[in-house]
């Protein structure tokens, strides 16, 4: 649909009674299920006769399959199947073996499949398999993998180098160039940076629970996911059959943080094995296997050259990443990756100069992925602690530096990218009000620092990621029943930030209705329209503005009809709080109930009930793929970050003393779950920043796949936090809503780093920023005691 | 070998034929259907799986089924009783303690073996009690507050019930 339609049935802002609220008419649509333990998972999927499956992994990070025995294994009672890389012929995404067929390329890699009648004997079954190995030597270092005659990562033929996906975007602003800003520049900065490798770890791992039906050769999946239409159109490809014969439910969701946009080998198993067995096969994967096989956050190799004016601002900039993109990822799924990399070099600053290039190389190690600030949290890292650097260097406040290059309403970067709504100045002017900044700067002692971070991110990714009429992302229908119930039919992905929640809200608010009275329908890729997931903040504002259109086009349809009864236009009317009233001079009088209203549409339309539909797009092209110029996504939020600390300058400690963060997410629609998202990003921030990493050893093994030695933050190490939200609206978001939960987790590493080096004065180019990295960073750098 | 197993779950006598080495986790799950206690790591590491056995909070992973022979054990399925959510579960729904909801039964459990004993914990005492029950969405902020905010509501009442008396 026209995407500008129907806004003057918009509800307007003064007429608010849900969006916006704290009061407890605003409610949790899943409250009591989660509470009392009845909300179900895919993992709690059961059913008579059900096998259980699981999977044997390489223990090799590269190296040929020589042979797989797998007789002692079928020989076992109990066990139902088996299944090996030949029973896959397809490849997923380009690259991806549901079961490796000749090869393994890293740790992890799924090599045979077992299932049984119980989950001990599928264990038993995976001890009798014989699987041959011809062990290759492997490549874990990015740089090395690109050197000539370094190992061949995947072994495909590929003449690549090991460089996957590459995006490289240069421009500039009315035709400055970029060399002649690099010599025109007061003070030049060229600065180096390295990220480590995490693990996004939902406490619910990946599940699948698989049922087949021959007579209709239709599959129903229970799938942990955040991207079902995607596990549909994967599966139908992987079988080889088109998407009617996958019936996608998404139950609820115990986290994905981004690892459940993909589309696990397990799924497939469980399906080949119900479609073999005819009986409901269940695959719960290990915390090992989360850890080992879905795809984590990319670490990162970063090199910044900035040019500064002498007041501070940013003349150009270029930047030359790579990151270790693991054992697979040649394909367009990751090529957000490269791209968004890019496209986060470029924020949150005016830069009217730029060169950024980012690659992806192939490394034997666990394949990297979306993980929430899909590389914002690496890229936004180094280039805030670049920015904070420079401040100090050139002998300006770090607010004020920050300041005069932020973005503003209006402005158009090269990078294609536009600025609506924009409040970072606002973000970093309350950060520093909270945190004292002008009082304390000069006071603090030796050990004891603040930090600031400012940063940003998209609202609403483009890519629909499948091809779909209008590039449209999210469709959604309201459908309005005889005695006025109301049902949802939408597919917008809840993970836990709150989706079914917020969409239920939405449709609520603009037919004047209470959240109970509205029914949102359990999705399904069958039972309501398509919306390409939860990744790349897209929810709120592409499937909010979606499912209000739907809801207004339900409204309009009734106004139109009272409109005539009632002999006035119809936009005139509204409906608040179950009534159909009239804003027209001299009729304000009329009223109508919501109920009588419905009824009487009905009778006008030949007795059809009242349907309404919805869609939206972000309209954009794929030049932004090519590193042209292109507006990557309909608006853009802004954070700042800030970090009070001390440092044990004997053993590298820190001791967070408060964490304050201000964001710009427009409009919040529901301020609870807002301030939610905000100190769930923080903690996320915090983990990536001095607690979690994956570590690899020397042949290409992760030391670490599980919660004890992982290091995930309890309850213990969080510090007190202070959110602050709610900025100008946007005038494209639902409501005026913008992004929150996903980018927010961005400033929180570069903010600690800046605190830890006002603190100590050591210069940080590295993260996680643990006691040990600290304290040998203390013996290398020296005590910087006078620093101050 | 297989032994039938007795024991009070949620209340009620409950006798099951149990494997030796059956996990509490799996016989509460799978054989007993009762799906709102999770699994999480199955390494008593994240504390999704947390019941409680004569009062005292466990991780059922981590717990063979035939050691609550005799015992009361209660799961997340045990609270609300009569469709009546206990004061615990009020607050976790009233502060938006919960995002995901999948660490949501055994935080609520270890919340209440804590509450059950020390009806008034400093935030410390908190953090201590649940330090074993990984959330990965929240930050805890909430879930302490929820916490706080149900010790509150129980003195309360519990001042007003000595206030009628």
């Amino acid at each position: 649909m026209n995407k500008f339609a129907d806004k003057e049935y918009f509800r307007k802002p003064e007429d608010f009674r849900l969006i916006s609220s704290t009061e407890s008419k605003y409610t949790h649509v899943d409250a009591y299920e989660k509470v009392t333990g009845k909300a179900k998972y895919a993992g709690d999927f059961m059913a008579p006769n059900m096998l259980t499956a699981k999977v044997l992994h390489s223990p090799i990070s590269r190296g040929r399959i020589l042979s797989i025995d797998t007789s002692k294994a079928e020989a076992l009672p109990g066990v139902k199947g088996v299944l090996t890389g030949k029973d896959f012929p397809i490849r997923i995404t380009e690259d991806i073996e549901i079961l490796c067929q000749g090869q393994v390329r890293m740790v992890g890699d799924p090599v045979v499949a077992v299932c049984a009648i119980s989950e001990e004997i599928a264990e038993q079954a995976l001890e009798l398999i014989d699987v041959q190995y011809e062990e290759m030597p492997g490549v874990y270092d990015p740089w090395e993998s690109i050197k000539d005659g370094a190992p061949d990562v995947q072994g495909y033929g590929y003449d690549n180098h090991n460089i996957g996906p590459t995006c490289h975007q240069q421009g500039s602003n009315d035709g400055k160039d970029i060399d002649e800003e690099f010599e025109k520049a007061a003070y030049v900065q060229h600065e180096d940076f390295k990220t480590h490798r995490i693990q996004h770890a939902p406490i619910e791992p990946h599940a699948t629970f698989a049922e087949y039906d021959p007579e209709k050769d239709e599959w129903t999946v229970h799938q942990s996911t955040t991207m079902s239409f995607g596990d549909q159109f994967w599966l139908a490809h992987g079988f080889q059959k088109d998407v009617s014969h996958f019936h996608i439910i998404r139950p609820y969701v115990g986290g994905a943080f981004g690892s459940k946009s993909n589309w696990p080998y397990s799924e497939f198993i469980a399906c080949e094995f119900a479609r073999r067995t005819l009986r409901p096969v269940r695959f719960v994967q290990t915390r090992e296997e989360e850890f080992q096989t879905m795809h984590g956050r990319h670490p990162f190799q970063i090199h910044i050259d900035t040019a500064f004016a002498e007041d501070g601002t940013i003349l150009a900039k270029k930047a030359d990443q790579i990151m270790d993109g693991g054992a697979y990822g040649v394909s367009h799924s990751q090529y957000a990756a490269v791209n968004l990399s890019v496209i986060w070099c470029a924020f949150p600053y005016k830069i009217d100069a730029i060169d950024f290039r980012s690659r992806r190389i192939l490394t034997n190690t666990a394949e990297g992925g979306a993980m929430r600030g899909y590389t914002a949290c690496q890229v936004q890292f180094a280039h805030d602690v670049n920015m904070q650097l420079a401040a100090e260097r050139m002998g300006i406040d770090p607010i004020e530096f920050r300041k005069r290059s932020a973005m503003e309403p209006g402005y158009h970067s090269p990078a294609g990218l536009i600025v609506t709504s924009c409040s970072f100045k606002e973000t970093l002017d309350d950060a520093a009000k909270f945190m004292r900044w002008e009082e304390r700067k000069d006071k603090m002692g030796n050990g004891e620092g603040i930090g600031f971070a400012g940063t940003a991110f998209v609202s609403g990714t483009a890519a629909p990621v499948l091809n779909t009429p209008n590039q449209v992302q999210t469709n959604a229908t309201v459908r309005v029943d005889l005695h006025g119930v109301v049902s949802l039919y939408s597919n917008c992905h809840d993970n836990g930030q709150g989706a079914d929640t917020v969409m239920t809200a939405i449709v609520a608010e603009e037919l004047g209705l209470n959240m109970n009275e509205v029914k949102l329908i359990q999705p399904s890729t069958f039972d309501s329209g398509y919306d390409s997931g939860a990744y790349g903040s897209r929810v709120t504002f592409l499937g909010g503005n979606a499912v209000r259109r739907a809801a207004v086009d339900a409204k309009r349809q009734i106004l139109e009809v009272i409109g005539a009864k009632w002999g006035c236009e119809p936009h005139l009317l509204d409906i608040i709080d179950h009534n159909i009233i009239c804003r027209d001079m001299g009729k304000t009088d009329l009223k109508m109930s919501w109920a009588e209203a419905v009824y009487a549409t009905m009778l006008t339309h030949g007795g059809d009930e009242v349907v309404g539909v919805g869609s939206y797009y972000h309209r954009t092209n794929n030049a932004q793929y090519q590193g042209k110029p292109s507006n990557y996504a309909p608006s853009y939020v802004f954070s700042t970050g800030a970090c009070h600390l001390f440092v044990d300058q004997e053993t590298g400690q820190i001791d967070i003393d408060e964490f304050f963060f201000a964001h710009d997410c427009g409009r919040a629609l529901n301020k609870r779950a807002v301030e939610a998202q905000l100190e769930g990003s923080i903690y996320s921030g915090l983990g990536y920043a001095v607690y979690e990493e994956l570590k690899i050893n020397d042949k290409g093994r992760m030391m670490n796949p599980n919660f004890r030695d992982y290091r995930m933050i309890t309850a213990l190490d969080m510090p007190h936090i202070t959110t602050k939200f709610d900025y100008a609206p946007d005038p494209e978001g639902p409501f005026g809503a913008k992004e929150c939960g996903e980018g927010t987790t961005a400033p929180i590493a570069p903010a600690v780093a800046n605190a830890i080096h006002n603190a100590t004065g050591l210069m940080i180019h590295e993260l996680p920023l643990d006691p040990e990295h600290i304290w040998r960073l203390l013996k290398e750098q020296g005590l910087q005691k006078d620093h101050k | 070998m297989k032994k039938i197993l007795s024991f009070t779950l949620n209340g009620e006598p409950c006798e099951v034929l149990c494997e030796d080495n059956r996990s509490l986790l799996d016989l509460i799950r799978d054989d007993l259907g009762l799906t709102g206690t999770k699994k999480g790591c199955e390494e008593a590491e994240c504390g999704a799986c947390t019941v409680m056995i004569d009062g005292r909070p466990v991780n059922s992973c981590a717990t063979l089924a035939r050691e609550v022979e005799g015992c009361e054990v209660l799961t997340v399925e045990g609270l609300a009783k009569d469709g009546k959510l206990t004061p615990l579960q009020k607050q976790f729904i009233d502060k938006w303690a919960f995002q995901c909801g999948y660490c949501t039964p055994g935080m609520i459990m270890s919340a209440k073996a804590l509450l059950d004993h020390n009806p008034n914990p400093t935030e410390q005492e908190i953090r201590e009690a649940i330090e074993g029950n990984l959330c990965r969405c929240t930050g805890y902020a909430k879930i302490v507050e929820a916490i706080q905010a149900t010790a509150a509501e129980m003195a309360e009442m519990a001042a007003a019930q000595k206030g009628e008396v």
